[in-house]
């Protein structure tokens, strides 16, 4: 084995996936969020499907398409078919923006569920690729368990998704019209929960024990946050499916439903605790940019936990709101945003200058980031977030289009600054070692 | 023309690990160096920081490069092993301070 190549069409994933996030946060500072319909309206889902779909998504899918392969220790199954599963996605997620913005409009609804079909195709293609590539290093080592987990938890998003836009089309079963009328939720829980959630805390085992120069063994507790997070979402998930499907209510169903949601909170509970535990055995005493504003996403997941802890244990509204939102800006974007910043400078080391090595003078990874720089756009990002989630919680909109309008600013400059590292040259001063 | 391990291992320091950005025999991942001056072959056994590292064949690639300009060296053989395991306590002590353990 010599070392896994690097995936052609990751950095086209995160153009795509930055992209979106600019989008989002702009729709949202402009009222996307309070306009006709509230957060239900179609502006709101147009706005809501560019976070989850066209940036939270297509990111992971492709860190996945680099992240797979180190685990595997093989080469991505199909760098063609990651490709593919991009262009699908893109147009997928095109025509259901449109679909959103036209819904009930009559003569357009057939856009919904046929975007929604393209883009499904393309996730089905970019997850396989993804599992198939996992399959080679079975038995599934640690990571890649949760990113199993995750993906599992994709399919059962997708077919949700799918059903709504179908029933939304007026070619809905008496079924599918039930989970319409009561089904958001449990989407919503297997796409943020399930698939964002479980697969970016298998991701961030391994980045940052590397990052960091942790130990990746995490032993019982590693073990008992995946069983207790997936298993306790997994089983809250099936009762509340059964429970809209099949009519089932009373004291059974409640319990099985706060049973699982108390084991997913308690194994999140425990990831932290061992995420500090790692922070605490790094030997890089001095952190980097990527690692120490990721400990700002780590404190904003347990934020968003608590808030769909309470959510979950006594619904409101807005508090649904607000713990949906602590979990896809604090948590998954920040982290997203946060490993961008690593991943991003170290492929376009690899592709740029690892050739290089040996040869003359080549830089480090480290020579091609500005952290000094960028730090603030971190820092107004985390805060801006923070403010975003206090303003959608007590449902003061104004609060929350002035902080989407601060993050975008924080994305804007984190999104530069990784343009000047994939096409700027590194300072002369930063060629001055190896041969 | 004569060569050493010694300038073999000087002209490795040449090679770094481009995530930790240090050099891969302060980082302890060269595990043993050969040479037959006689024949001009040199082996490298060593590893990496991570198994399955997007870095590896760049790092074998960069050290086959930098010994084949040294005078006398007419192959190279680079070697990747996982036994032992790296681990941070292996880089050297320079090294080790410089990232604060």
């Amino acid at each position: 084995m010599h070392g896994v190549k690097p995936s052609r069409w990751t950095m086209a994933y995160f153009g795509v996936a930055l992209i979106s996030l600019l989008a989002a946060e702009a729709a949202i500072a402009g009222g996307a969020l309070s306009g006709v319909g509230g957060v239900s309206g179609p502006v709101a889902l147009a706005t809501v499907h560019l976070v989850t779909l066209g940036w939270l998504t297509t990111l992971m899918l492709g860190a996945l398409q680099q992240f797979a392969p180190v685990i595997a220790m093989r080469t991505l199954d199909s760098q063609a078919a990651a490709l593919v599963a991009l262009i699908l996605i893109v147009a997928g997620l095109a025509a259901m923006e449109d679909g959103f913005l036209q819904m009930g409009g009559g003569a357009a609804s057939w856009l919904l569920p046929a975007g929604g079909a393209v883009a499904v195709a393309g996730l089905v293609t970019a997850a396989t690729n993804v599992a198939l590539t996992l399959l080679k290093a079975r038995p599934l080592p640690f990571h890649a368990r949760f990113v199993a987990a995750g993906l599992a938890f994709l399919a059962l998003t997708m077919l949700l998704g799918l059903t709504f836009a179908f029933a939304d089309a007026g070619s809905g079963t008496p079924l599918a019209d039930r989970l319409v009328a009561f089904g958001l939720p449990i989407h919503m829980a297997v796409g943020i929960g399930g698939w964002l959630t479980l697969t970016a805390m298998g991701v961030s085992y391994k980045l940052l024990a590397m990052f960091t120069l942790s130990p990746e063994e995490r032993g019982r507790p590693g073990e008992a946050t995946l069983w207790l997070s997936a298993g306790g979402l997994g089983l809250a998930i099936v009762t509340s499916l059964v429970a809209v499907l099949a009519g089932w209510q009373g004291g059974t169903a409640d319990a099985l439903e706060v049973v699982g949601g108390l084991a997913a909170a308690t194994g999140v509970g425990v990831f932290l605790w061992d995420m500090r535990r790692l922070y605490r055995a790094r030997k890089r005493r001095q952190l980097e940019l990527s690692a120490s504003c990721g400990v700002l996403a780590l404190v904003g997941f347990g934020v968003a936990a608590a808030l769909s802890l309470a959510a979950f244990l006594h619904p409101a509204f807005p508090l649904v709101k607000g713990a949906a939102a602590g979990m896809l800006f604090l948590w998954l974007g920040g982290l997203g945003l946060t490993q961008l910043y690593k991943i991003v400078p170290f492929l376009t080391w690899i592709e740029r200058f690892g050739p290089r090595l040996g040869q003359g003078p080549v830089p480090r990874v480290q020579d091609l980031v500005a952290e000094r720089r960028t730090r603030p756009f971190f820092l107004l990002y985390f805060a801006a977030a923070a403010a975003l989630v206090t303003g959608v919680a007590t449902t003061a909109a104004p609060l929350a289009e002035g902080a989407a309008a601060f993050m975008f600013v924080a994305t804007a400059g984190i999104a530069m600054e990784l343009a000047r590292v994939r096409f700027g040259q590194p300072a002369a001063k930063d060629l001055d070692r190896s041969a | 023309m004569a060569f050493t391990e010694s300038a073999v291992e000087t002209a490795l320091r040449d090679v770094f690990d481009p995530e930790l950005g240090q050099n891969i025999i302060d980082l302890g991942l060269v595990y043993g160096i050969t040479v037959d001056a006689k024949t001009g072959k040199v082996g490298i056994v060593m590893t990496m920081t991570t198994p399955g590292c997007p870095a590896e064949s760049y790092i074998t690639d960069g050290i086959r490069h930098r010994l084949s300009i040294m005078d006398g060296i007419a192959e190279v053989d680079v070697r990747v092993v996982w036994s032992p395991p790296w681990t941070p306590e292996m880089m050297s002590e320079e090294i080790r301070g410089y990232f604060g353990f």
